[in-house]
């Protein structure tokens, strides 16, 4: 049975490949009927075109070329109402820009390599994974055993090995979710005995973390070529450990990728997005470009991907239109276009773009360009963005969240409550204890933010010893309970120093949208309320009054 | 095995997909006889004598609704079970077809590897 279904697969696969050899013939016929056509409405011949037109959409569909399917059946749509207005412009000129796109859409599928026939060869089940289990390889029995208690705190399950011949040894049946690798252990004269399983490890992309004493390029380097994705110096910051830990083992999952689509052909413009979702992505089609102001606060886009000609402005004019404001000063904008003069791709690319992808693309090119330029700006994004010490959104970027989160919330009619949040007396916490201390009360603050509230939430750092909270979806009495909590909480912490125990508390002020419906009324708001706070005796949560009913 | 083959008289005008549809039904229980017109499926349907007819929808010249029509015209054919394919495949057209006399509607595009499975699911419901 196998084997028919081999051979019919073989039949049709070659007469996939005669379709295609022929595609474009036809394409030439139709473009030479419809430049006949155009200039004799009423012609008998409109029949001819249709059917041609008509059938290679259902051919192509039948061999599974969809996207350029849809393309002749748009075009189709398109002929079948100009035959009724023949003398409509912008019909003519549409089916002209539907027949290049099919054009390079046939071009895409000549250069796309067929798929092989036949069943994929039988591969040895993977081992399984677990996901919470670290191995540490590490000479240093004291080391090994400090990073393994900090490692336990987050909740990874630690397995340490002292030597190589213990790491191969090892019958494990389950694989590490990473494994921090001491770079001197390589140097142990069994390190050949640890190759097999460094492969083992490289096969199942299992992350490989390094750690080393050595700062210098070469050690470096090496690391990059034997796999490290990571390269932490000795002494190791636990913390950075974690965060490399947390990341590479997909523990903290990443949101997906945001990308906005600026295309007026719908088809296409879904295609992208198709392409896009399947690989994780969160997509938004715009095609208008007019709409680009209200969409921007309110996606949040990581990258637009932006349509070279469109019929109401070009992608350059709307591009910068997009760098006039400040915000959107480093969002990467890329053109896609069948543009492929180099010359007017650059000049392009001058104004307003950071990279020029020539249609036809295939979907992984186009993956590739769009998934490296969102995660580079994610990166940088984060690093201007978010505070130092904390983590936490800095000022500007409390307010620019703030003024989408309100566009939203808005827009569905939901309340949204900001609330101001201030550490009392931290002056004196800082003169009596000591910079760094004051320091451990912020980050101590922050973790316990950050890990109570809502995923939706957004925290942030005002400023020195300032907090700033975006509950979205939450009424100012419930946003009051939940500050209230948390108040609480953080006054039971128990902070030392040299001995000494103390605890520190906050005063936080609550405004809500409605009634405030703009940015800086909210934030004065919630100040006012905070102020209030303050002066009714500090370690308080007040709502501000256009809040209290 | 060949006694049982299913007779299907099939009516697709574009080339490529009746060439897709013979290779996809080889070997699976049924015997074509492939027609590029409504015209040539009344031509050679009589002495056929399918157990099913199989036509696409859209065709120049005679459509799939009206060669069925002509089809049943003939009274060996009258009763003879039909199955439409289309790439309209909205509720309303499905419908419609339905009203005609037609058992089901495959859609198009069709996938190669699993319209015999397909058709003999629907000859079996019936």
């Amino acid at each position: 049975m196998a084997s028919t279904a081999l051979k019919k697969n073989a039949k049709l696969l070659a007469l996939k490949k005669a379709y295609m050899d022929q595609l474009p013939d036809r394409l030439a016929q139709i473009q030479s009927q419809w430049q006949t056509v155009q200039h004799n409405p009423g012609d008998e011949r409109y029949e001819e075109l249709y059917r041609a037109v008509h059938s290679l959409a259902g051919s192509a569909g039948t061999f599974g070329f969809m996207r350029l399917s849809q393309l002749c059946r748009e075009t189709e749509l398109q002929l079948k109402q100009w035959n009724t207005q023949p003398q409509d412009i912008d019909l003519v000129s549409r089916i002209d820009h539907l027949l290049q796109q099919v054009k390079a859409g046939i071009v895409e599928v000549s250069i796309a390599p067929a798929e092989e026939a036949g069943p994929s060869s039988d591969s040895p089940a993977p081992l399984a994974i677990a996901e919470r289990k670290i191995c540490v390889l590490e000479e240093d029995a004291e080391f090994a055993e400090e990073i393994s208690k900090q490692l336990q705190h987050f909740g990874y399950e630690v397995v340490v090995y002292s030597d190589c011949r213990q790491a191969t040894a090892s019958a494990e049946t389950t694989l590490p979710a990473a494994v921090i690798l001491d770079v001197q252990y390589q140097n142990d004269s069994a390190a050949d005995a640890f190759a097999e399983r460094k492969k083992l490890l490289q096969e199942n992309n299992i992350p490989l973390v390094y750690l080393s004493s050595h700062n210098d390029w070469q050690s470096r380097l090496a690391a990059v070529r034997t796999g490290g994705q990571a390269y932490l110096t000795k002494p190791v910051d636990i913390t950075a450990l974690i965060e490399h830990l947390d990341q590479l083992t997909g523990r903290h999952q990443q949101d997906p990728y945001r990308i906005l689509i600026v295309e007026d052909t719908e088809l296409l413009a879904h295609h992208y997005a198709g392409v896009l979702q399947n690989a994780g992505m969160e997509t938004c089609v715009l095609t208008d470009p007019s709409k680009l102001l209200d969409k921007l606060p309110e996606f949040k886009p990581e990258l637009i991907l932006m349509d070279l000609y469109m019929p109401e402005c070009s992608g350059v004019e709307a591009a910068q239109v997009i760098r006039q404001l400040s915000n959107y000063d480093s969002l990467p904008i890329v053109y896609l276009s069948t543009e492929n003069a180099l010359d007017r791709q650059l000049s392009a690319m001058g104004r307003g773009g950071d990279d020029f992808l020539q249609k036809p693309i295939s979907d992984n090119h186009l993956l590739a360009a769009v998934s490296i330029r969102a995660q580079r700006f994610r990166a940088l994004n984060s690093l201007m963005s978010r505070d130092s010490l904390t983590g936490l959104l800095n000022h500007i970027n409390i307010k620019l969240n703030l003024e989408s989160e309100i566009a939203r919330t808005a827009r569905n009619h939901r309340p949204l409550s900001f609330v101001m949040l201030d550490i009392d007396h931290f002056k004196s916490i800082n003169d009596t204890y000591g910079h760094p201390v004051g320091d451990q009360i912020i980050k101590s603050l922050a973790r316990l933010l950050t890990d109570r509230l809502r995923k939706s939430d957004v925290v942030g750092r005002y400023g020195g010893e300032e907090f700033a909270l975006i509950l979205p979806d939450t009424e100012a009495h419930m946003a009051l309970g939940v500050v209230n909590q948390l108040r609480e909480d953080f006054s039971d912490l128990l902070h030392t120093h040299q001995g000494r125990e103390f605890n520190a508390t906050f005063s936080a002020g609550i405004a809500a949208s409605p009634p405030h419906s703009d940015v800086d009324t909210l934030i004065s708001a919630a100040d006012e309320a905070l102020y209030a706070a303050k002066h009714g005796g500090r370690d308080q949560v007040t709502l501000h009054q256009s809040n209290k009913s | 095995m060949s006694e049982s083959n299913v007779r299907v008289l099939y009516v697709e005008d574009e080339d490529d997909i009746r060439a897709v549809a013979e290779i996809a039904l080889d070997g699976e229980g049924f015997e074509l006889l492939p027609c590029a017109s409504g015209q040539e499926a009344l031509e050679k349907a009589v002495e056929f004598t399918p157990d099913v007819i199989l036509l696409d929808v859209m065709m120049p010249g005679m459509d799939g609704p009206t060669t069925l029509a002509q089809l049943r015209n003939m009274p060996q054919l009258a009763n003879i079970p039909a199955i439409f394919m289309t790439a309209k495949v909205q509720p309303s057209e499905v419908a419609q077809l339905k009203s005609l006399g037609a058992l089901d509607v495959i859609a198009k595009p069709f996938d190669p590897m699993g319209l015999a499975d397909q058709l003999h699911s629907i000859l079996e419901a019936s």
